[in-house]
């Protein structure tokens, strides 16, 4: 019997290897098969791919500044700006983002860091999803970093997708079709047409919320500067109350942990002005120009 | 952890695994479970108690409508009162009646009914009275078919509580064998396919003729491969610890007329039915005209029993009318006698049948009525045979491949179910193979997203 059932384990651990090795390597258009059977199996390639490309490269000084945080981040800190007023800027901003997943990038790449700031918003507050984590798992620019987010997430899908990153004989990114800057930062120039407004289901502090909680203190234990900054979006009065009542009272409850930790909150700085957004959550590159101006003076301010 | 513990002792592991395991949905509701616990558990005691008949008649009536007054508050009440007030409003305006903010707890219908199989067959005479608290609570309660069945019966049941099982590596892995499969049937088959049926369902305005039709086929795949998977996992877990409950889905799909459909199809509800429900309203004892009418009765209050929906009802109604129709036709008609070759007739009636049966799905999963007839009148009108190539590469292949799977599992799962239930077969290099290939599958292509049972909600 235990013959039989040591076997029959090493039998299935071969057909495992097999199957994963196959839908691994074997791609239709470029895409690995197993993205076709299994939509949780992310493709290697897009903006996440690009910015660890380029964190690889990435030589910072003292002044350098990390920004950590989702679409918003990515699409509203240009290393450009902050070029012009000489600082050295890294977008690790990467879609949908989570705490967790930008802790576990703040802790992998802690050696590099000297200063933060840390993009939120409501959304990125509240559940815990996958999305992110898969992504940022196909794309990291090292074993060990795509290790290291699996450490924190173990679940099938952030597993298989482990697994197919290590298993893909002939790995190549997919071509990424928007305009990319270099050092992580994606540019938008279209302008908000029609009247719309950032949505958000209540909000309900959840896992998210802690790990905010956590990159604050990791930052500081680490000697790292850091600063939270809310960057702006388009709301309408509803949203604008529901920000102001039930958002940010509990953002507080951790901000007021860390008094030396300063909140730069330009969530409303031009909410009325359409033609400085792309879409209702991102700036075009005429409203990022404006807040990332306004950013550097606060941050020049404090320091 | 169970084959360790002293034999006296392991309905209490058992008990608490399931209090466990039914806490897990809501807390709460656990309290409600326990109050249809503990009138049933007391009837049952005071049916057997008591000499009088007519006394008997009234604990078993107690009990009957106390369990049907929590199934109506919990799931049929805010129905009846968001139709009394449509009706009202056009004849009152501004006078309603206010809804209960109430979740119906997870798997109500089922324990409900597992419960008043227990009272009524105390009281036939055909189950002694359950003495033993826990144990009750445990036939009520027992985790793998707690929340979705299979519906089982005391006789079945409670004395297998008492029995002493002894660990078998053969039964273990035979039941293994059955999570796996049900896993399988889950998550690589109803779960990637929720993902399309969900699309199509919500876009049907959008879609034409072949998109959904192929949206029913999907439906009709998901929802067996959903609900028999929920129970083989039932059915292997319980195996592994000895426990043997009946099977609730026999091949449905391949049944050659809607008769057989209900024999096959959710067997442990089909067979409560007509125990509890067509029998004693007098079966085919008085003619055909009463046994026809007693079979509708016994389809609308199934279709009802899904759920509070008008689309459950016609659900119902429209099985009602297939069998109606299958009872009143001749034979030879119905049967395509005139057909001489048995292989195409066989076949002429399956092809029959599972359409009839698929038809009616899109009522059970359509959210409105209105919703169902549009998605029904959108397939005949529009009438365009072309996968729309305007759909991303993947989601394109990902349908044809979920079609290709359904087909392919409509045509094998005859074979699979045999094969997997067979026991002398466990280490055949067949076997193995067929195993190790599923359990792969079942990690590398699975959709492990949160997705409920289907009859969870039941």
């Amino acid at each position: 019997m235990l013959k039989n059932i040591s076997l029959y384990i090493f039998i299935q651990i071969v057909v495992i290897i097999l199957l994963v090795v196959a839908l691994s390597s074997i791609k239709l258009k470029g895409v690995r098969l197993w993205s076709y059977f299994n939509e949780n199996v992310i493709s290697e390639g897009g903006q996440a791919k690009l910015m660890f490309n380029d964190l690889k490269n990435f030589v910072p000084d003292n002044n350098s500044i990390f920004v950590i945080g989702s679409s918003h981040a990515y699409r509203g800190y240009d290393p450009r700006v902050f070029d012009k007023a000489g600082m050295k800027l890294f977008n690790m901003g990467t879609s949908g983002q989570n705490m967790k997943d930008s802790y576990t990038l703040l802790e992998t790449n802690a050696d590099k860091i000297e200063n933060l700031i840390v993009d939120v918003y409501p959304g990125v507050l509240q559940e815990v999803t996958e999305e992110s984590t898969l992504m940022l798992i196909q794309n990291s620019d090292k074993n060990n970093t795509a290790f290291a987010i699996l450490k924190n997430n173990v679940t099938i899908n952030s597993i298989n997708n482990v697994a197919a990153r290590l298993c893909d004989l002939y790995p190549k990114a997919l071509a990424y079709s928007e305009k990319y800057i270099a050092n992580g930062y994606v540019q938008k120039d279209n302008i908000l047409i029609s009247d719309s407004s950032a949505v958000y289901d209540a909000f309900k502090p959840g896992q998210n919320f802690q790990y905010l909680d956590s990159v604050l203190a990791f930052s500081l234990k680490n000697k790292i500067n850091v600063c939270v900054a809310s960057h702006p979006l388009k709301w309408n009065t509803a949203y604008k109350q529901y920000y102001n009542t039930t958002y940010l009272p509990v953002l507080r409850t951790i901000l007021d942990k860390y008094p030396t930790i300063s909140f730069f909150d330009h969530t409303f700085l031009h909410s009325n002005s359409d033609s400085l957004f792309s879409d209702a959550n991102h700036l075009n590159q005429s409203g990022v120009n404006l807040y990332n101006d306004h950013l550097i003076e606060n941050i020049k301010s404090k320091n | 952890m169970y084959f360790l513990l002293p034999h006296q002792f392991r309905w209490i592991w058992l008990l608490g695994a399931s209090v466990y395991f039914y806490s897990y949905f809501i807390p709460y509701y656990l309290f409600i479970l326990i109050l249809a616990i503990v009138i049933d558990y007391g009837a049952g005691i005071l049916i057997e108690n008591s000499n009088n008949k007519k006394h008997k008649k009234y604990y078993l009536i107690a009990s009957i409508l106390s369990t049907i007054l929590l199934l109506f508050i919990f799931k049929y009440y805010n129905f009846a009162v968001a139709n009394i007030n449509h009706l009202t409003g056009y004849v009152q305006n501004g006078w309603k009646i206010d809804l209960l903010a109430l979740a119906l707890p997870v798997g109500l219908s089922f324990h409900t009914f597992q419960s008043l199989s227990y009272v009524i067959e105390v009281y036939r005479g055909k189950q002694k009275a359950e003495r033993h608290f826990g144990i009750y609570s445990l036939y009520v309660m027992f985790y793998p078919q707690l929340v979705a069945g299979p519906i089982e019966r005391p006789q079945n049941m409670l004395h297998q509580f008492y029995e002493k099982h002894n660990f078998d590596p053969k039964q273990f892995t035979m039941g293994l064998r059955l999570i796996v499969w049900g896993l399988f049937k889950k998550v690589v088959i109803a779960d990637n396919i929720n993902v399309i049926t969900n699309s199509i369902f919500d876009n049907y305005g959008q879609l034409n003729s072949l998109y959904l039709y192929f949206g029913a086929l999907l439906f009709s795949i998901q929802i067996y491969c959903d609900f028999s998977g929920y129970s083989d996992m039932a059915l292997g877990s319980a195996k592994c610890m000895g426990f043997k409950l009946m099977e609730n889905f026999n091949l449905p799909y391949i049944s050659q007329s809607i008769k057989e459909f209900w024999s096959r199809w959710h067997i442990s509800l089909s067979t409560w039915f007509k125990d509890y429900v067509y029998l004693p309203l007098g079966g085919n004892r008085d003619g055909k005209k009463k046994m026809v009418l007693n079979q509708v009765y016994v389809f609308l209050i199934s279709g009802i029993w899904h759920g509070a929906n008008w689309t459950f009802l016609i659900w119902g109604a429209l099985h009602a009318l297939y069998n109606t129709v299958g009872n009143l036709l001749p034979k030879r008609i119905l049967n395509f006698e005139f057909i001489k070759n048995d292989f195409l007739r066989k076949k002429l009636n399956q092809f029959i049948v599972f359409n009839l049966v698929l038809f009616a799905w899109i009522f059970f999963r359509a959210a409105t009525v209105t919703g169902a007839f549009d998605y029904i009148s959108n397939m005949f009108v529009r009438y365009n045979f072309v996968i729309d190539p305007s759909d991303s590469g993947i989601r394109k292949i990902s349908f044809y491949a979920l079609i290709g799977l359904a087909i392919f599992f409509l045509m094998f799962d005859r074979n699979v179910h045999q094969f997997i239930r067979k026991e002398n077969n466990l280490f055949q290099l067949k076997s193995v193979a067929l195993f190790s290939v599923l359990v792969a599958l079942v990690i590398t292509i699975g959709f492990w997203g949160k997705v409920q049972f289907i009859y969870f909600q039941f």
